[in-house]
């Protein structure tokens, strides 16, 4: 676990600066919209108290835009601080379902960077395995980071989450392995290691493989 | 001669506001949704300022900045950036652009930002002028070579 906790250090910090930096992003970009589409909505009353003609439906439709954004927002904060909880406490119960979804929502900015887009797959009953969840989020997201860069010429990257007799299994597809020899590196392995879980390339390299067990033992 | 501007943004609701917003202020306004589109453009097209956004995903704003200046380098470009990007815009300026804003800005500031932008590029255009003026009086015979 020493060395397991050196490396979150490093990659779980470096995780969390990725995303929040990502997301903090995303909230000003809505903000930007909000103000750029309510100074509109100023510049129109103004110029129909001039001249006498306000239209009443094209200020309804930027107050919806304003109100769409407002939600986006809302959306993107809410996401933030569950993501921000999940450091409460070391271990957990976690609907996985959940945790790959958060991610990928979390990191879908970061994925459009790389020219990439994520399609998850969870089954419709809830998977639950105990766990730490900063260990299994630095964990996803060395796997996802590791997918954008060995993305495949469709760009598309499927999250399958299943359940298997001993624990959980999550795919992530669509890529090209041999991009990335040197993953999953030593630091990886100190990770997965931790929490009694797996990283591996699946057959052919085309997909990568993390198997996590019901219950890790830390 | 209106300001000709191009606002380079694949944020859509945000693009169309601000360019509406321009438009209502007398400004020409062409849209672009992405790098590659802002370069092909303003290469095809003279702008007068451009307003880029930092962060793309088809092509970041540094590269969108240094195509365009390789094309038209007297197009001034006013790169906006959220806190994250600030870093990338100083970059920008340094490789030529006239400024940079953080998103969302002040109204006043962003007008005032392309307003600024635009008068340096009239300013530079004269000066081109004026020294194509002095050559042809100090050397008819250039009118001929050029």
């Amino acid at each position: 676990m020493g060395d397991a906790f050196e490396t979150l250090s490093e990659e779980g910090f470096q995780f969390f600066g990725r995303v929040t930096a990502s997301v903090t992003h995303e909230i000003k970009n809505a903000l930007a919209v909000i103000r750029e589409n309510a100074g509109l909505m100023e510049d129109l009353i103004a110029l129909g108290e001039r001249k006498g003609d306000l239209d009443p439906a094209r200020i309804l439709a930027l107050a919806g835009k304003i109100g769409t954004q407002a939600m986006k927002a809302d959306g993107i904060v809410r996401n933030m601080n569950r993501f921000a909880h999940s450091m409460d406490e070391p271990l957990a119960d976690l609907d996985l379902g959940e945790t790959v979804e958060l991610l990928a929502t979390l990191s879908g900015r970061i994925a459009a960077m790389h020219g990439v887009a994520f399609e998850t797959r969870v089954p419709d009953a809830p998977v639950w395995v105990k766990t730490n969840p900063v260990f299994l989020e630095t964990l996803l997201w060395a796997c996802l980071e590791c997918a954008m860069n060995a993305a495949g010429p469709q760009k598309r990257l499927g999250i399958v989450l299943e359940e298997t007799g001993s624990g959980a299994r999550v795919r992530i597809t669509g890529i090209q392995g041999e991009n990335e020899p040197e993953f999953p590196s030593e630091r990886h392995r100190d990770l997965y290691l931790a929490i009694g879980a797996e990283v591996r390339f699946g057959p052919g390299r085309d997909e990568i493989i993390l198997e996590l067990p019901k219950r890790a033992s830390l | 001669m209106k300001t000709r501007v191009l606002i380079v943004d694949d944020e859509r609701d945000f693009a169309e506001a601000l360019s509406e917003r321009l438009a209502l202020r007398d400004y020409d306004v062409t849209v672009a949704p992405s790098g590659k589109d802002a370069a092909e453009k303003t290469a095809k097209f003279n702008y007068d300022v451009v307003v880029l956004d930092v962060l793309m995903p088809d092509m970041d704003g540094v590269e969108t900045l240094k195509r365009i200046k390789g094309t038209k380098p007297l197009t001034e470009v006013v790169m906006l950036t959220g806190h994250a990007t600030v870093e990338t815009a100083i970059e920008g300026m340094k490789l030529g652009a006239y400024d940079y804003l953080m998103k969302p800005c002040e109204d006043g500031e962003l007008f005032g930002k392309i307003d600024g932008a635009s008068a340096k590029k009239a300013e530079h255009e004269e000066r081109i002028r004026e020294a194509k003026v002095k050559e042809i009086v100090s050397s008819p015979r250039s009118v001929l070579n050029g």
